[in-house]
C-alpha cells in the first residue's frame, strides 16, 4: 500500500499551488485596482499609480508615482508624490474597507500639470480647457486692478486748476478800468455841449440887445433855452461832484470782491483731498487681487482633498440596496487615519521644503463624522504653518483655513500709476490668513505686516507746471519716509468664485495726510501769491484811475466854471419867467459886460 | 481559438452525451442557477462557483445555467429586492443577519444587499424544483438525445474536437 495516494493529493496540491500563486500574483493588481478606485471615488477624479508593491502579512503597501488630478481643473494635478507607504489595517480589509492607520508620502508637489486630463468624464474635459475657471481674469479681479489706475488724478486737478482765473477782484478791476474813460469822456461831451449851448445863446442874446422888439416873439424861446441850459449846467456840475462818491462806491466793490475771492480761495484750500481709506483701496487693490487669486487657487486646491461631491453614484451594475443594521455603524470604504507628508512648495519665487500631517480623508466622511485635517509647516527657506480642516459632514460644507508666515516673501510691486506710482520694496513681510468657507460663501481676515518696508517714487511727470511736480513729489517723498512700517488688514467676503475685500491700512491714511498738506501748502503759497499779484494791481489801476478821474474833474470843472458865470449873468438879465424883455434894454452897463452892447 | 468560440455548443452537446448521470446533470444545472442568479462581485458568488467546479457535477450544464440565469436574474431584480428587503427588515431574522455581517469576509459575502439575498432566496426557493425536473428531463432526454446526435458527424467531430481540447490539441 502506498504512502500517500498522488492521484487524490496532487490535483488539491496543485490547486493550492495555484491559489497561492493567484495571491501572490493577483493581489498587487488587485489591491492597486481598489484603491485607485476608492480614491478616485473620494476625490472625484482620476488617481494614478505608477507601481504598487503590498504585503498583506505586514499590512503594508509601497506605492510609486502616485498622481491624483484636481478635480476642479482636469489639466492639473492636485498633488503628486514620488513614492509613498502606507500601513493598512488587515482586519479592515475582512470587513470590506481600506483602512490607512499610518504612511508617509514624499516628494510630494503640488498643482503641477498633467496629462490627460483629470476628468473621470474624459469624453466631456477638452484638453487644455479649464472648466472651472474660465480662461481669462475673473471680473473681480480685473476691477482690483484697475483701482491704482491714477489715483493722484483728483490731487492734480487742484494742483492744475486755473485759481487766478476764478478771482472777482481781477474782472470788478477790469471793468473800473473800461467804466471811468468812458464816463469821464461822456462827462467831457457834455461840458462841450454845454458851453456850445452858452456860447449860441450868448449870440442870440447879442442880437436881441440890438433890437429888442424885433426880436420880441423870440423871447419865450430864449428864456425856455437859458432854462434847459442851466438844469443841464446843474446835472453835470451834481455829477461832476458826485465823482469821489462813485470812486469810493468802486473801492467797496473791489473790497467786497477781495472778501470773495478769500473765500474762494479759503473754500480751494480746505477742499476734499485725498481720503486715506479709499487711497489703500486705490494703491493695495490691484495688489490684493493678485494675491487673493493665489489664495483662493490653494483654498480650491486643499479643498479638493475632502470630496468635493456626493460619493460616486452606484453604476448600472449595481443592484439592490445595502442595509446596515443596527448596532453596526456604517464605516467609510476607505479611510486615512494619519498620514506624514513630504514635499516642496513654491510661494512667490521662494521653493520651500515642508512637512506636514494630513489626518482623517475617507471618501464618505459623513460615516466618519470627523472632518479632515491638513497640517504643514515649512522647513525650509520658509517658516510657515498652515492648518485646514476641511468638514464634509453635515449636509453643508465647512472649512476653514490658516496660514501663518512670520517672513513671507513678497516680490517688489508698483502701485498706484498715471502720475504719480510707488515701487514697495515690502521685503520680508509677516502674513497671517484666517478664512472659513460654508460652501461657496468665503469670510475671513488677511493681516499683512511689513516692519522695514521702503516705498520709492516713479514719477511720470505730466503736469503742466514742471515746478509743481519736483514740489510735490519731494513732499510725497518725506511722506513716504515716514512710513516705516506697513500695516494691511483684507476683511474678505462674497463668495470663491466672486470674493469681495475691504482693504484697511495706515499706507493710505499716511500717505493721504502727507500729500495733502503738501497740496495744500502748495495751494496755499499759489493762493498767497495770486492774492498778493491781484491785490497790488488792483491798487495800482484804482491809484491811477482815481488820478484820472482827479485830473478830468478839475478840468471838467474849470471849463465848467467859465460856462457857469456866463448863465449865471445872462439868468440874471433874463430876470426871472414873465419879466418883461425891455428890462434887458434898460440896463446898457449890464449888457456891455457880457458882452451884449459895444 | 475555435475551440473557444464553440465552447457553448460543445458544452450542450457534452452536458447530454457526457456519461454523467442525470443527477450529476441536474445538480450542475442547479448550482449553475444559483451562482447565476446572485449578482457577480461577491464573495457568495464566487463561492457558489467555486461550489460548482470543486463538486462532481456535471460543468457543462452548470456554467450554461449560470449564463442562463444571469440573464434571467436581472428581469427577476425586482423581485429580489423586494424579497431581500423582506427577509433583511425581518425583526426576529436580524440578529442572524448581523452576526453574518459581523463576521470576517462578512461584508465581502454581500448577504446584506436586497438583491444578492433576495436572488439567494429565489435560488434556493427554485433549487429542489430545478433539481427535480432537470433529473426527470434529463432521464427521460438523455438516452434519446444521445442516439439522436451520435447520428451526426458534426457531434462526432465536437466529441473529438473536446477530447482533444482536454488532451491540448487546440494550443
Amino acid at each position: 500500500m502506498k504512502l500517500l495516494r498522488w492521484k487524490y493529493v496532487l490535483p488539491r496540491l496543485l490547486l493550492l499551488l495555484t491559489v497561492v500563486l493567484s495571491i501572490h500574483f493577483g493581489l498587487d493588481p488587485l489591491v492597486r485596482y481598489g484603491l485607485v478606485v476608492g480614491s478616485e471615488s473620494a476625490v472625484g477624479a482620476k488617481v494614478e499609480l505608477a507601481s504598487l508593491r503590498s504585503s498583506l502579512m505586514q499590512g503594508e503597501l509601497m506605492l510609486g508615482q502616485l498622481q491624483i488630478a484636481n478635480p476642479r481643473s482636469p489639466m492639473r494635478n492636485l498633488f503628486q508624490a514620488e513614492r509613498g507607504r502606507l500601513l493598512f489595517d488587515t482586519q479592515a480589509l475582512l470587513d470590506k474597507r481600506l483602512v490607512v492607520r499610518s504612511g508617509t508620502l514624499r516628494g510630494i508637489e503640488w498643482d503641477t500639470p498633467r496629462v490627460p486630463s483629470g476628468d473621470l468624464a474624459a469624453e466631456k474635459a477638452i484638453a487644455g480647457e479649464n472648466q472651472s475657471e474660465p480662461a481669462g481674469p475673473p471680473s473681480w479681479l480685473e476691477s482690483g486692478r484697475q483701482k491704482g489706475a491714477d489715483w493722484l488724478a483728483g490731487t492734480r486737478a487742484r494742483l492744475e486748476q486755473d485759481l487766478a482765473g476764478k478771482l472777482e477782484t481781477p474782472r470788478v478791476v477790469q471793468q473800473l478800468r473800461a467804466r471811468w474813460p468812458r464816463q469821464l469822456a461822456e462827462m467831457r461831451g457834455r461840458v462841450d455841449t454845454l458851453r456850445g449851448q452858452v456860447q449860441q445863446l450868448q449870440g442870440q442874446m447879442k442880437s436881441f440887445g440890438k433890437n429888442p422888439l424885433r426880436g420880441m416873439e423870440q423871447m419865450e424861446q430864449l428864456q425856455q433855452s437859458l432854462h434847459s441850459v442851466q438844469q443841464e449846467l446843474l446835472s453835470v456840475q451834481g455829477e461832476l461832484n458826485r465823482l469821489p462818491q462813485q470812486a469810493g462806491k468802486d473801492r467797496q466793490a473791489i473790497q467786497v470782491a477781495r472778501v470773495h475771492d478769500q473765500k474762494m480761495l479759503r473754500d480751494t484750500l480746505s477742499g476734499d483731498g485725498l481720503n486715506g481709506e479709499q487711497l489703500s483701496e486705490q494703491l493695495l487693490g490691484p495688489v490684493v487681487a493678485e494675491r487673493l487669486k493665489v489664495v483662493l487657487h490653494w483654498v480650491r486646491t486643499i479643498r479638493a482633498l475632502a470630496p468635493n461631491r456626493p460619493v460616486r453614484a452606484k453604476t448600472g451594475s449595481a443592484r439592490g440596496v445595502d442595509v446596515h443594521f443596527v448596532g453596526q455603524r456604517p464605516q467609510p470604504r476607505l479611510l486615512v487615519q494619519q498620514l506624514a507628508l513630504t514635499g516642496t512648495v513654491r510661494m512667490g519665487a521662494t521653493s520651500t521644503d515642508w512637512i506636514g500631517t494630513l489626518r482623517d480623508v475617507s471618501d464618505q466622511p459623513s460615516l466618519l463624522e470627523k472632518p479632515t485635517h491638513l497640517h504643514v509647516q515649512g522647513i525650509g527657506m520658509l517658516d510657515f504653518t498652515v492648518d485646514a480642516t476641511l468638514d464634509r459632514t453635515g449636509v453643508v460644507a465647512r472649512d476653514t483655513f490658516r496660514m501663518d508666515c512670520p517672513d513671507f516673501p513678497l516680490p517688489s510691486k508698483t502701485v498706484g500709476g498715471g502720475t504719480l506710482a510707488l515701487r514697495l520694496d515690502l521685503g520680508k513681510t509677516k502674513l497671517q490668513v484666517a478664512l472659513n468657507l460654508t460652501e461657496d460663501r468665503l469670510e475671513g481676515r488677511v493681516h499683512l505686516k511689513q516692519s522695514a518696508v521702503r516705498m520709492q517714487q516713479i514719477n511720470k511727470p505730466s503736469f503742466a507746471d514742471k515746478s509743481v511736480v519736483a514740489k510735490l513729489n519731494r513732499l510725497v517723498g518725506q511722506s513716504l519716509a515716514g512710513i516705516e512700517q506697513l500695516e494691511t488688514t483684507v476683511e474678505l467676503a462674497g463668495t470663491l468664485q466672486q470674493p469681495a475685500w475691504r482693504i484697511e491700512s495706515n499706507l493710505g491714511p499716511e500717505l493721504a495726510q502727507g500729500i495733502n498738506q503738501a497740496t495744500r501748502r502748495l495751494l496755499q503759497q499759489q493762493a498767497t501769491a495770486v492774492q498778493d499779484s491781484i491785490a497790488r494791481q488792483a491798487e495800482k489801476q484804482m491809484v491811477q484811475l482815481d488820478g484820472q478821474r482827479q485830473e478830468a474833474q478839475q478840468k471838467l470843472l474849470t471849463r465848467l466854471g467859465d460856462s457857469r458865470q456866463l448863465i449865471e449873468q445872462l439868468a440874471r438879465l433874463g430876470g426871472e419867467r414873465g419879466r418883461s424883455v425891455p428890462k434887458l434894454g434898460m440896463q446898457p452897463s449890464v449888457l456891455k459886460k457880457i458882452g451884449l452892447v459895444r | 481559438m475555435v475551440s473557444l468560440l464553440l465552447r457553448p455548443v460543445r458544452q450542450l452537446a457534452l452536458a447530454l452525451v457526457a456519461n454523467d448521470s442525470p443527477r450529476q446533470i441536474a445538480w450542475g444545472f442547479s448550482l449553475g442557477m444559483l451562482a447565476g442568479l446572485v449578482p457577480k462581485g461577491s464573495l457568495l458568488a464566487v463561492s457558489l462557483f467555486v461550489l460548482l467546479c470543486a463538486l462532481r457535477v456535471n460543468k457543462p450544464a452548470g456554467l450554461m445555467a449560470m449564463g442562463l440565469f444571469s440573464v434571467v436574474g436581472t428581469w427577476l431584480d425586482p423581485t429580489a429586492h423586494a424579497i431581500g428587503a423582506l427577509a433583511l427588515t425581518w425583526e426576529p431574522a436580524r440578529p442572524l443577519h448581523a452576526w453574518l455581517y459581523s463576521l470576517p469576509l462578512g461584508p465581502w459575502l454581500g448577504l446584506n444587499n436586497t438583491v444578492a439575498l433576495g436572488q439567494l432566496a429565489i435560488g434556493m426557493y427554485l433549487f429542489y424544483p430545478t433539481y427535480r425536473i432537470t433529473c426527470l428531463l434529463v432521464t427521460r432526454l438523455q438516452p434519446r438525445a444521445i442516439a439522436w446526435l451520435q447520428r451526426y458527424r458534426a457531434i462526432r467531430w465536437l466529441t473529438g474536437l473536446e477530447l482533444g481540447a482536454r488532451l491540448g490539441m487546440d494550443r
